[in-house]
């Protein structure tokens, strides 16, 4: 669930998602990922931060230019694929 | 940014975070198990400062740590903060779950497994307080803006709030003395109650031992700026400056906009020095920063040096009759209507008319017509809009705005049609005269105008429009100033009575002027009228030209023994033998005659 928009974002299979504004009964986005998302979460109003077994992704789900997530860094290795990611945060 | 993950490893949980920076595209791997950022602004800096803060409990010991990310340069460094987190020697187990920050308070809720909350003053890092809200482990969190405080969820399905209480965190932190200076700083920060009395007595002291900058900088930090009164600027005010240094009023001003905005009296006390100095610039400055409040009060001293920026200022201020008037100053009428209605303040229209007149008198006008033409309805009255053009002796514009308001040609204006007519008969007879000839307006006073427009010599306007018999017998004889096939169309509208009144009239006032117009309409109209009529007419004045010439256009045609023998008549004394003889030798109607 978005903060404080009517949108949701859901996910099946761990791979497809897709962005629905309820608002206005409309689908916002859809996306299909080549790895399982293992943990995702809103970290600010725009954005989408997913977390993959290698790599960590952006999706601004509000910019229309944003078709799928963006990668911005890959995991660490002590952030090794047995891990279960719990937090995802940002500065800004 | 940050990811923080846990995992399983030699019988305890270790918490892995992987803090990455968009900006550099450099990952760092910290362990950790709760994680957040924050931004503070230290005292005296003019820039915000950004913390990266964790929790972590190791092998061998937990910790909470305060880091600074993303330097700014303008701002003080923050030195690096690393403080005990305390666990219960029972609660070997425990671990930090999650982590949230306050940014009003600038204090980090830790929230552990076993569900013990800690709240840390971010930036001393000193433990403020902890205790244990949940005998169930609480699996998710949210920092909770409205309280500015945290909620979590609990495996029980509890969901749990806890926020700082803002009555009593001051007295309670000022309870322990060690912790008097973060309850100090918190009070300001927050603009908590509690500590106004410590800032009360700092400032009092600092400022009687003659520590000026530092009681300014006391009063400008106050919880809620309770020391920012017109008061403590009066105080500062007087003091005497320092040679080479900024003067204390000055300082202390400098010191509130690095922390944020001036408050409407502050507003004014800064800007009149600044203003003063031709320091103008400073104004728009800090105003394009939004730091100043802008009141009508503020407007009003920049409006002396400039209305542009006065304007800008009473936008702001939401002083909406001097936005209006200065609109009207700088002479963007068109302004006036929009900006009016978008904020719902209706101004005095017609002093406010008058003012654009006298100084503009051309988009006087143009004001006037967006003034009763505004989508909503007119603004003003028309007959108001009128009297302000009259007063300042503006036909001319009161004519052109009252023709265009006046298109419509509507009944229930007539009297403003009489008063367009009326004033321009009095000072612009022409222009009335071409209003009438347009045919523009059907219900104005037509025998009012009939009046004016012969007072103003326009003859054939005040025949057009009068009915009154009387006034028709004075105008009709004035047959020099009458085009005679206006006169001759004229003739037509009138009844045959009024006609033979008007032709009897003429004859009598003036037989040699009008002798020939009568003739013409009495053969124009000869059949209408009738010629017994006509003959017993110029009979009665006793003129054998005018019945020669009137018979003679009608006797070839017409079946009227009478017209022959008149004609015959008149034709001798006028000794017009050859006629005579040509109407004795063509006319059939001369068989009866006797004498």
């Amino acid at each position: 669930m978005h903060w404080n928009k009517l949108i949701i974002a859901l996910k099946a299979q761990q791979r497809t998602l897709q962005i629905f504004d309820l608002g206005n009964k409309s689908k916002l986005k859809s996306a299909n990922m080549n790895e399982d998302v293992v943990f995702w979460k809103f970290f600010n109003e725009s954005t989408l931060g997913l977390v993959t077994d290698t790599s960590v992704y952006h999706w601004n789900i509000l910019d229309p230019n944003q078709a799928s997530p963006v990668k911005v860094f890959d995991r660490h290795a002590t952030l090794a694929v047995s891990l279960m990611p719990k937090h995802i945060k940002s500065l800004c | 940014m940050v990811v923080v993950g846990i995992s399983q490893q030699q019988g305890r949980v270790v918490g892995s975070m992987q803090l990455y920076s968009k900006d550099r595209g450099i990952s760092q791997a910290i362990e950790g198990h709760a994680a957040a950022f924050a931004s503070i602004r230290l005292e005296g800096s003019p820039a915000d400062t950004k913390l990266f803060t964790f929790a972590v409990r190791t092998a061998t010991g937990a910790k909470l740590h305060v880091v600074e990310v993303d330097h700014q340069a303008n701002a003080p460094v923050f030195p690096k903060k690393a403080v005990d987190l305390y666990f219960p020697p029972e609660a070997t187990n425990d671990f930090p779950v999650a982590m949230q920050v306050s940014a009003r308070y600038s204090i980090a809720y830790v929230v552990t497994k076993y569900g013990f909350i800690h709240l840390y003053d971010l930036e001393t890092g000193t433990c403020i307080f902890m205790n244990r809200i949940s005998s169930e482990t609480i699996f998710i969190t949210a920092p909770d803006t409205e309280s500015s405080g945290i909620v979590g969820i609990n495996r029980k399905g509890q969901v749990l709030s806890v926020a700082v209480d803002e009555n009593t965190v001051i007295p309670y932190l000022l309870s322990n003395p060690a912790n008097a200076e973060l309850a100090y700083k918190l009070a300001s920060r927050a603009g908590l109650p509690g500590a106004d009395n410590l800032y009360n007595q700092r400032f009092e002291q600092l400022f009687q031992s003659g520590q000026y900058v530092d009681a300014a900088k006391i009063a400008a930090n106050s919880p809620r700026g309770f020391l920012r009164t017109p008061h403590t600027i009066d105080r500062l005010k007087t003091l005497p400056q320092q040679p080479g240094q900024m003067s204390v009023i000055l300082q202390y001003f400098s010191v509130l906009l690095d922390k944020g905005g001036l408050n409407k009296y502050e507003t004014l006390e800064l800007t009149r020095p600044v203003l003063a100095q031709n320091r103008k610039h400073l104004i728009e400055k800090w105003l394009g920063e939004n730091k100043l409040e802008c009141s009508e009060e503020l407007g009003d001293i920049v409006r002396v040096q400039d209305v542009a920026l006065a304007l800008q200022i009473y936008l702001k201020g939401n002083a909406p009759q001097k936005v209006i008037a200065c609109f009207a100053e700088t002479a963007q009428f068109e302004k006036i209507v929009p900006y009016a209605q978008q904020t719902g303040y209706t101004p005095d229209y017609n002093a406010l008319l008058g003012h654009v007149v006298r100084v503009n008198p051309d988009r006087g006008a143009e004001f006037a017509t967006s003034l009763v033409k505004a989508e909503t309805g007119p603004l003003i009255d028309i007959e108001r809009v009128v009297d302000i053009f009259q007063s300042q002796a503006m036909y001319q514009q009161a004519t052109s705005f009252l023709l265009d308001a006046l298109s419509a040609n509507s009944p229930d204006q007539g009297h403003l049609q009489t008063r367009l007519l009326e004033m321009n008969l009095m000072n612009a007879p022409q222009v009335a005269d071409a209003i009438l000839g347009n045919d523009m307006f059907s219900h104005f006073d037509k025998a009012r105008i009939a009046q004016l427009c012969e007072g103003a010599g326009l003859i054939t306007r005040a025949l057009e429009l009068t009915e009154d018999p009387a006034a028709i017998k004075r105008l009709i004889v004035q047959t020099d100033k009458l085009p005679e096939d206006w006169l001759n169309n004229y003739f037509g509208r009138l009844s045959v009575e009024q006609s033979l009144e008007c032709l009897d009239e003429m004859l009598k006032v003036n037989i040699r002027g009008t002798l020939q117009t009568v003739i013409h309409i009495a053969q124009k109209y000869s059949d209408l009228l009738g010629p017994t009529n006509i003959i017993d007419l110029l009979e009665k004045y006793r003129t054998a030209e005018g019945l020669y010439y009137y018979l003679g256009a009608i006797v070839n045609v017409s079946e009227d023994k009478n017209v022959h023998f008149k004609y015959i008549e008149s034709a001798t004394r006028m000794g017009q033998m050859t006629e005579i003889q040509r109407i004795c030798r063509d006319s059939s109607k001369l068989t009866v005659f006797t004498n």
